[in-house]
């Protein structure tokens, strides 16, 4: 019976493939997908200010909100920033790590730089970033090394570069990997080609490599900024009282102030920048490389 | 070729990002052994005794117990989606990786393999699938939460 029905199956790649797939597109169709749309249909109501019950009126109060609130409006710009400056200095910083293991390292060497990159990915977030607390507070490890070297101390703690420099350092592998991948497929023989017509290192890596890599960097970029346009963690730990993101006004809209609607309006923000950033990266080829 | 200048460069350029990566992740494993519960440094001397504190709370150990439970389900529910969608995605490879002279030799092979991925490429669009795919990782976890928080309260699960 069994047999029989593997067989029936195997003669039918179509049934076969039906039945794989239903679960997991009943899973995020049913769950993920929905969760969406009730999130989108949420923050079209509004909670009752008294009893902070959620009144199914349809409105467009939250977004009014949000969008000609200025302090709203700068936390958004505040995010979106944070996000986009995270994103270019970890490009900058992988590409260079990326080109090193992919071109330079021998294998042995590449797959211990793999696992190094790999590592970090493994240990706990939270410990990560209290880490840099650590490292940060007064008279911790910055301050320490920097009276060593004659320097003049500098409290990064509570402020937005503490905030800016972990959110480099958790999401850096994240953009090491795709970045990695694209330079690694890269055939040597157009490496080769533009050797040969006469270019130096410097011009093949700019009109040769960083072209052909862009697909990779984009798709990278699509983790550090993201990942950076919803967190609110990093800010609550290191940032100051001013660490206002988005996130963070979810965050808060959900735990303490209990209005969802509000939370769910203000989540529309990194959704639909989140869109446009995939529409965009679609354009350059980079979910293929994700 | 690299010049020997741009290897040493690049070389150094690795160890300072390995160091980047590493202190911190050093930094937290030596303050589990900090006598002192001020957060300063150097570290004045070092004890195992915070290990012991960590063993005999009771609350701690809830919290392990869950979060193990919580891994091991999610993982097992991962496991088995993934899988099945990776599976179907390598057969009939939807996502078009190949070029078009591995997919006219897989055509002359296995013309209903093809057909069916041809199919699927017409009817949900190869990029499509691709951007639905990337959807859950692109958007920010607390967005993932609030929408199933919202949906749990909206179906009263």
């Amino acid at each position: 019976m069994g047999f029989r029905v593997s067989a029936a199956l195997w003669r039918r790649p179509w049934a076969r493939a039906t039945i794989l797939l239903t679960p997991p597109l009943a899973w995020f169709v049913l769950l993920y997908l929905a969760a969406l749309v009730v999130l989108l249909i949420t923050a079209f109501w509004q909670i009752n200010p008294f009893t902070t019950n959620i009144e199914r009126v349809w409105n467009l109060g939250n977004f009014t909100t949000i969008f000609t609130s200025p302090a709203y409006r700068g936390v958004i710009f505040r995010t979106v920033g944070m996000a986009a400056a995270v994103t270019v200095v970890d490009a900058v910083v992988a590409f260079p790590f990326a080109y090193y293991m992919a071109r330079i390292a021998s294998s042995r060497t590449r797959t211990a730089l793999f696992v190094a990159i790999l590592l970090p990915l493994w240990a706990s977030y939270l410990a990560k970033v209290y880490s840099w607390l650590l490292i940060f507070t007064h008279g911790g490890l910055l301050d320490w090394s920097l009276s060593h070297l004659g320097l003049s101390q500098v409290h990064l703690i509570y402020t937005n570069w503490a905030v800016f420099t972990v959110f480099c350092y958790i999401w850096l592998p994240f953009m090491i990997i795709p970045v990695y991948a694209a330079l690694e497929r890269i055939p040597h023989s157009q490496l080769e080609a533009s050797e040969d017509l006469g270019a130096r290192a410097w011009q093949t890596t700019r009109l040769v490599m960083i072209p052909l890599a862009l697909p990779g960097i984009v798709a990278g970029s699509i983790f550090t900024f993201s990942l950076t346009l919803g967190d609110y963690i990093t800010p609550l730990l290191v940032g100051g009282t001013s660490a206002n993101f988005m996130g963070n006004i979810i965050y808060t809209n959900i735990g303490i102030a209990n209005n969802v609607p509000f939370a769910a309006a203000m989540a529309m923000v990194p959704i639909v920048i989140m869109a446009a950033y995939l529409l965009g990266a679609r354009a350059l080829g980079a979910l293929e490389a994700v | 070729m690299e010049s020997r200048a741009l290897r040493i460069g690049l070389r150094i350029w690795v160890g300072l990002v390995l160091a980047f990566l590493f202190v911190p992740i050093a930094l937290i494993v030596l303050y589990a052994f900090n006598r002192s519960n001020i957060e300063s440094w150097p570290i004045p001397s070092f004890t195992l005794h915070w290990f012991s504190v960590a063993w005999h709370d009771a609350e701690v150990r809830t919290a392990f117990l869950l979060s193990v439970r919580v891994a091991l389900v999610s993982t097992l529910i991962a496991l088995l989606l993934g899988s099945a969608v990776a599976y179907v995605v390598h057969q009939f490879r939807l996502f078009g990786r190949q070029d078009q002279q591995e997919r006219d030799a897989l055509e002359a092979e296995e013309p209903e393999l093809v057909g069916y991925a041809v199919h699927q490429f017409r009817f949900f669009g190869r990029e499509g699938i691709s951007f639905l795919l990337v959807l859950p990782l692109a958007l920010p976890g607390i967005i993932t939460g609030i929408a199933l928080n919202s949906l749990f309260s909206f179906t009263g699960i």
